[in-house]
């Protein structure tokens, strides 16, 4: 089976390792690149071409994630991205073509599950 | 006819006292050129013909022909007279000035170059027939011109004062037909007087009520002319009734007033001459009409004719002028109101931000404690290291989280008022350097404070203040930080200095707000302090007495803050 690669957007360490610790409990994803910045993500997108990339919305620099989901976009176009953000965001979120999912931050127990689906993957039996 | 032509001498003796009377009457109420020239044109025409009056009709001596001879050149004065009333108020070139001036003297006096003078019916000698050339020519070409200019100048003028320019140009132009005829169909024999001498007579007599009337109108004559413009001071009215603004009113009233007084231009003046409002020309006018409003005045810019023709209309403009005191006052009220629902707006504004970002701050540290606790919970198959590692973070993103609730509850005690700083003499240079070692970090900051130096503070809060800035110095700044304190007159001075990259320019207005954060400065929040730290600052120091802002350093930030100084110690 390969491993789906993803790419973690998020200037907060401590929510930084706390995303990849959750998601990496499922073997058959690969955490290939972690950002604090949408520029720093651009150039990961790029680089790995990534089935998800996980966005926090406050991230470091002049744009937030939500501005730099469609240069994200294109820069992978076949990833998936999950705004993920401490800010209620379903709204804009629904309205951006860009972003396909938003999960808000306080519900970190979703993440997992929202990656899987959105990478039509089943989840693995308990 | 004879029997007529004696009551229309009485009749007329009467019009020009009067006129004389009111002239003079007026000049006296404003003394100025025009009402001088006024009075002194009807001054001369009443004596004038009280001495016609006194005349006998044959010059039978010496006496009586000099009688006639001041009479023929004082005639000569009154278009003069008339003339100069007219140029007070528009001043023609000095050569027609000059030349008005020959041709009146040279009238007048070449009278008194004759030995004698030709009763009615006798012969006329050449000379004398070139003497009335001249004097016709004198009289004809001055009353011609005041006739014209006071008709030209009375177009597109409120109606009041266009009709008294226009009855005074009818009666000037009265004169120099009535002149005409007398001269063109002179009288064979004075004890049989033709239909020329009626109708001269007639003229002459028709001519003073029209002077009467232009220069001094009957007041309900005035009103009645006065009704285009009342009906238009209607629409003003309504309009100023219909103002909210200042500017509104002055919309509505400056083209009004404007008109009414049938001026160039107006403007709304306050108290300390600021020039509140203005419409149409109002700099370098000639003439101006002032009416005192509340807390200023509405001046009417105008043309020397205005005042001596529309000084009347004044007592429009004071009425007026009473409305755009009430529509001021209800625009000032109306203002205020608007000018606190805007401040109250912005308090909203800014309080749904302040929720939306505490809110935001608060479930950040909420996210990574839920995640890692449910990590711990869930995963049998966690090391010792990783269990020691998350429950590190929780108790790490818990210490945040109450830094922040913290820092509210500060935030919301300094914004209501209800800091109540417990104000004492305190050693600043014993605060830094405590705090410097609360902080473990007295090694890497350079201190320079006189211990001696005392301000009146509140102890804790003082120290708050000192560690919230060498924080924020340490996490946005770079090293070497230095702390000085320095006596600035009744106040001392605290510096926090460090040699980081400073603060970009487009943030340094947003320093002291709450949750402000450069776009450099967001990352990683939970080691960067709440957001709130440097609002803080300012918040106790203010409190205090003192305040709190920022200095630009190169390189680096510098921030400082002023505390009150108390009395000094004299060891």
């Amino acid at each position: 089976m390969t491993a789906k690669v993803l790419v973690i957007v998020e200037d907060e360490e401590d929510m930084r390792v706390l995303i990849r610790v959750l998601l990496t409990r499922d073997p058959r994803l690969e955490i290939m690149g972690e950002a604090a910045s949408a520029e720093q993500a651009i150039d990961l997108a790029r680089s790995f071409g990534p089935g998800v990339i996980v966005l926090d919305h406050l991230i470091d620099g002049p744009v937030t994630g939500l501005e730099a989901a469609p240069a994200l976009k294109e820069a992978a176009p076949n990833a998936k991205i999950v705004l993920f953000s401490a800010y209620d965001l379903a709204v804009e979120a629904r309205r951006s073509p860009a972003v396909d999912a938003y999960l808000a931050k306080d519900e970190p127990e979703k993440l997992l599950p929202l990656v899987l689906r959105l990478l039509d993957l089943d989840p693995l039996a308990a | 006819v004879k029997h007529a032509l004696d009551v229309v001498a009485v009749l007329q003796l009467g019009v020009w006292f009067a006129l004389a009377a009111a002239t003079v009457w007026s000049w006296a109420r404003h003394r100025r050129p025009q009402e001088a020239w006024a009075a002194a044109t009807f001054v001369v025409v009443a004596a004038l013909s009280v001495a016609a009056a006194s005349a006998p009709d044959e010059i039978d001596d010496g006496a009586t022909l000099w009688l006639v001879k001041v009479i023929l050149a004082l005639v000569c004065v009154f278009p003069y007279l008339l003339y100069r009333f007219v140029t007070s108020m528009r001043p023609v070139t000095r050569t027609v000035d000059v030349l008005a001036l020959a041709v009146t003297a040279a009238a007048s006096l070449t009278v008194f170059a004759f030995r004698d003078l030709p009763d009615a019916g006798e012969h006329r000698s050449t000379a004398i027939v070139l003497y009335t050339v001249l004097f016709f020519g004198q009289w004809a070409s001055l009353s011609t011109f005041v006739a014209v200019s006071l008709w030209r100048a009375g177009s597109d003028r409120p109606t009041v004062i266009r009709r008294r320019m226009r009855t005074l140009s009818v009666a000037a132009a009265g004169v120099v037909l009535a002149l005409s005829i007398g001269v063109l169909v002179p009288a064979d024999d004075l004890d049989d007087p033709g239909v020329a001498q009626l109708v001269t007579a007639l003229l002459g007599l028709a001519t003073g009520p029209l002077f009467l009337v232009g220069l001094a109108p009957p007041r309900l004559l005035l009103a009645a002319w006065r009704r285009p413009e009342e009906a238009r001071l209607y629409d003003a009215e309504a309009a100023l009734m219909a103002s909210t603004t200042t500017e509104e009113v002055a919309a509505g009233l400056l083209p009004h007033v404007t008109q009414t007084i049938g001026g160039v231009g107006a403007s709304l003046v306050a108290d300390d001459g600021t020039v509140l409002a203005s419409y149409g020309s109002t700099s370098g006018a000639e003439e101006s009409i002032a009416v005192p409003i509340r807390g200023g005045q509405l001046i009417v810019a105008a043309d020397a004719y205005a005042p001596f023709f529309g000084r009347e209309e004044a007592v429009l403009l004071q009425r007026i002028g009473r409305l755009t005191d009430v529509a001021l006052r209800r625009a000032e009220v109306v203002d205020r109101e608007r000018t606190a629902a805007a401040e109250l707006e912005t308090a909203n504004a800014a309080m749904r931000e302040f929720v939306g970002i505490a809110s935001h701050d608060l479930r950040t540290p909420i996210a990574v404690i839920k995640g890692y606790a449910q990590l711990i919970e869930r995963a049998d198959d966690l090391g010792e290291e990783d269990r020691r590692h998350h429950a590190g973070t929780i108790a790490r993103q818990a210490d945040h989280l109450s830094a922040i609730v913290g820092d509210l509850l500060t935030i919301s005690r300094i914004d209501s008022g209800a800091l109540e700083p417990d104000l004492q003499p305190v050693r600043i240079g014993s605060v830094v350097r405590q705090v410097l070692t609360d902080l473990g970090c007295d090694g890497e900051v350079v201190v320079d404070v006189d211990n001696d130096l005392l301000v009146s503070g509140d102890h804790d809060h003082a120290s708050r203040i000192v560690r919230n800035l060498v924080e924020n110095a340490r996490h946005h700044g770079d090293a070497p930080i230095a702390v000085s304190v320095r006596r600035a007159g009744d106040a001392v001075e605290l510096r926090v200095r460090d040699h980081g990259p400073g603060v970009p320019d487009d943030f340094r207005h947003r320093l002291f707000e709450r949750f402000a954060r450069s776009a450099k400065a967001r990352g990683g929040r939970a080691a960067h302090g709440t957001g709130l730290g440097l609002s803080i600052v300012q918040g106790l120091a203010r409190a205090g007495g003192g305040d709190a802002w920022f200095e630009p350093a190169a390189p680096g930030a510098c921030f400082a803050v002023r505390f009150p100084a108390a009395p000094q110690e004299h060891p």
